[in-house]
């Protein structure tokens, strides 16, 4: 082999391998078989751009980037500030209807976040290209948490200040459910007497 | 300082002869065969066995920190992308062509060729050094290019058989990390190397000193001086990239 | 072939070398002066790239861990990674280039010169006196300057994490314990000894066997230097496939 075809093939290799790389990740995708659809957001729950769509489980899309919308308003005229461009399979369309939610979870424990897109019912239109739909904000696990915590703290405040009362109610519900059993043997014998007696009578005694 | 001085005329010189014209084709296409092509099979052999050796370890240090396996073939593309791909490239080639082109033209040298070139009017900067960086810069970029598609290969085939993962998680986990810009900084990083390694090798193959003593000392300053350099200079692009980042 | 015709000249060199060892008094000065010459010629280029590799570890992981917020382990983890890994092989690679492409360049040209024909002549084995100190010099710097390489490398990453990462000193260092297992150190020791071997044995034997004056000389040095680099890692791989199988076998 001559030298020249040597370093013709050599280089040729490297291209070849550069373009693989492309192709693999992203860059270049010659096959356009997915459309974009707009959801809306006020809290993304730490969903990135690249992460993964999904519907009903499957990976069929990916988010392809985030927006700061600060005058934006959904249908409903509510403000919604985030609006996040995702692409879709086209093989999934036929699955997103109008009733379809866009949730956003967590995948595991020390997961990513992904986007979930559960499926419509039939009767409701499919959602074009380009469509702009509100997404379900994810629960805000702190916002939850710092509630709990003041609900914690007031329970505590309660049973703090009503130390006497407390007591004396659990005292009070003590007595009564000690008599209300008394109550209930009471009522269990006399059945039971009631029910000898009948029996006495049904034979004749 | 004498050295340093020499060193400063001698590649500006160098500089200023690679950015014009004429370029002597046939040559740099003879130095990208004997670089870049026949340095192929030993880059492609040893990066592989470094690819596997990465993965393990990966995945040993992986499950100390998060008990999972999991993120392996991510980070492990991470890794390859941005340093092992590059830069032990640069390393063999520091040694295998460091080497090679500070040893051939100091025994120019002392066999008073490069005399004989001046005299008849050829630079020999021109005809030997340019050339060689050329060829090196893009055979360095060539070669990166192609160890690092060894490497993920690699790493692929070890996520398949040891991590339970499929060739699709696979892609989808060094996506995940991964992009194609830590591909173009690699080459970044590779074209700086091959820029670098010739230089230095040609620089001490033509001030070589007499006799077989003076080649070898010649080639042995040249393979040093290329490793610290790649290393010195490695730290200070990934420092540099990893604003990008 | 001819690379078995060529493993099989090595492997009786190496033969000739332990056998000079075992019998023979080691010639104790002139090793010392080896081993000082060795040592202090590397020294100084080991602990400089050291601290590079480190730093350069250093900030490769702090990228990642930050997206998992998992930066306190840096120090473990830089340091862990360079102590079984990348350690032994860069201060490999070094070594190779300064003290493998020195000796084999020095005993060629001792050879081409016909210098160790003249000590066959005089009846003094050159074995015994050029080729058995360089090889225990040799050997043995690998592990001091394996060692020097991963203080400076400890020292690179902790700089590297203060800076990059914002940590401090203190919890870089803190967390190597976690990390650093009495098997991960004995696996960097165990690979610089096989790598100090490997490159003592290359270097020896083809500064030894030289031919064809200069440009034989400037040959071994190239050949040393591929034969070295390729070597180191397969040995690499080796090594750790074995430490690993071993490790396994040990904690289960």
């Amino acid at each position: 082999m001559k030298v020249e075809t040597r370093v013709g093939l050599f280089f040729l290799g490297a291209v070849i391998t550069v373009v693989a790389f492309a192709w693999l990740m992203g860059v270049v995708n010659p096959f356009s078989n997915s459309y974009a659809l707009f959801v809306q957001y006020n809290f993304a729950g730490g969903l990135e751009v690249g992460s993964p769509v999904r519907v009903m489980g499957i990976k069929v899309g990916k988010v392809e980037s985030i927006e700061f919308v600060p005058d934006q308003r959904d249908q409903q005229g509510n403000e919604v500030k985030l609006k996040i461009k995702i692409s879709v399979s086209k093989r999934a369309k036929e699955a997103l209807r109008g009733d379809s939610k866009f949730f956003i979870n967590l995948a595991g424990i020390i997961g990513e976040k992904f986007l979930e897109i559960t499926p419509g019912s039939l009767s409701l239109p499919i959602h074009e290209a380009g469509a702009v739909v509100r997404g379900e904000d994810p629960p805000r696990i702190d916002q939850l948490l710092s509630q709990g915590y003041g609900l914690a703290g007031k329970l505590l405040d309660i049973v703090s200040k009503n130390e006497g009362s407390v007591g004396h109610t659990i005292e009070l519900l003590d007595h009564l459910v000690t008599n209300l059993n008394r109550t209930l043997v009471q009522l269990d014998k006399t059945t039971k007497n009631v029910e000898i007696s009948t029996l006495l009578k049904t034979c004749g005694i | 300082m004498d050295e340093l001085n020499s060193f400063e005329t001698y590649f500006k010189d160098v500089l200023r002869r690679t950015l014009s014209p004429p370029w002597r084709k046939k040559e740099v296409v003879i130095q990208l065969d004997a670089i870049g092509v026949q340095s192929v099979p030993i880059i492609l052999f040893s990066i592989s066995f470094a690819a596997v050796v990465t993965i393990m370890e990966y995945a040993y240090h992986m499950k100390l920190v998060i008990q999972t396996a999991n993120m392996v073939p991510g980070f492990a593309a991470l890794l390859i992308l941005r340093e092992l791909g590059c830069v032990i490239t640069a390393l063999l080639l520091a040694s295998k062509v460091g080497a090679g082109i500070s040893a051939e033209i100091g025994l120019m040298r002392i066999t008073e060729q490069i005399e004989a070139l001046r005299l008849l009017q050829i630079d020999p900067i021109r005809l030997l050094v340019v050339p060689r960086v050329l060829a090196t810069i893009l055979s360095a970029m060539a070669l990166t290019v192609l160890a690092n598609g060894a490497c993920v290969f690699f790493s692929m085939l070890m996520s398949i058989s040891n991590l339970s993962y499929s060739m699709g998680t696979y892609f989808s986990a060094m996506n995940r990390f991964a992009s194609f810009k830590d591909l173009i900084l690699s080459l970044i990083k590779a074209a700086v190397f091959g820029f670098v390694i010739p230089i230095v090798s040609c620089y001490y193959g033509l001030s070589c000193e007499d006799g077989a003593q003076g080649v070898g000392r010649a080639t042995t300053l040249a393979v040093v001086t290329n490793a610290i350099s790649i290393i010195v200079l490695d730290f200070i692009l990934t420092w540099l990239f990893s604003h990008l980042y | 072939m001819g690379f078995l015709n060529e493993l099989g000249r090595i492997l009786i060199f190496v033969g000739k070398i332990l056998k000079t060892i075992k019998s023979k008094s080691i010639n104790c000065p002139d090793l010392s002066r080896q081993i000082y010459r060795v040592t202090i010629q590397a020294i100084s280029i080991t602990a400089f790239s050291g601290f590079f590799v480190g730093a350069i570890m250093s900030i490769q992981f702090n990228s990642q861990l930050k997206e998992f917020g998992a930066l306190t382990v840096l120090g473990g983890l830089a340091t862990s990674a360079t102590l079984r890994e990348l350690g032994p092989l860069l201060i490999a690679f070094m070594l190779s280039g300064k003290i493998g492409a020195y000796t084999s360049a020095e005993l060629g040209t001792m050879r081409v010169t016909e210098q160790i024909d003249a000590m066959r002549c005089l009846g003094t084995d050159p074995i015994e006196h050029l080729v058995v100190p360089r090889f225990i010099a040799i050997v043995l710097s690998s592990f001091i300057l394996l060692l020097v390489g991963l203080l400076s490398s400890i020292i690179g990453g902790a700089a590297l994490g203060k800076i990059v990462g914002g940590l401090s000193a203190q919890e870089y260092f803190n967390a190597i314990p976690h990390f650093v297992t009495g098997w991960s150190i004995a696996l960097g020791l165990f690979k610089c000894l096989s790598f100090g071997i490997l490159l003592a044995t290359v270097c020896t034997y083809k500064g030894y066997f030289t031919q064809g004056g200069a440009r034989g000389v400037g040959r071994s040095v190239i050949s040393t230097a591929l034969i070295t680099m390729v070597g180191i890692v397969v040995v690499d791989w080796f090594t750790s496939y074995l430490a690993r199988s071993l490790e396994f076998l040990w904690t289960s």
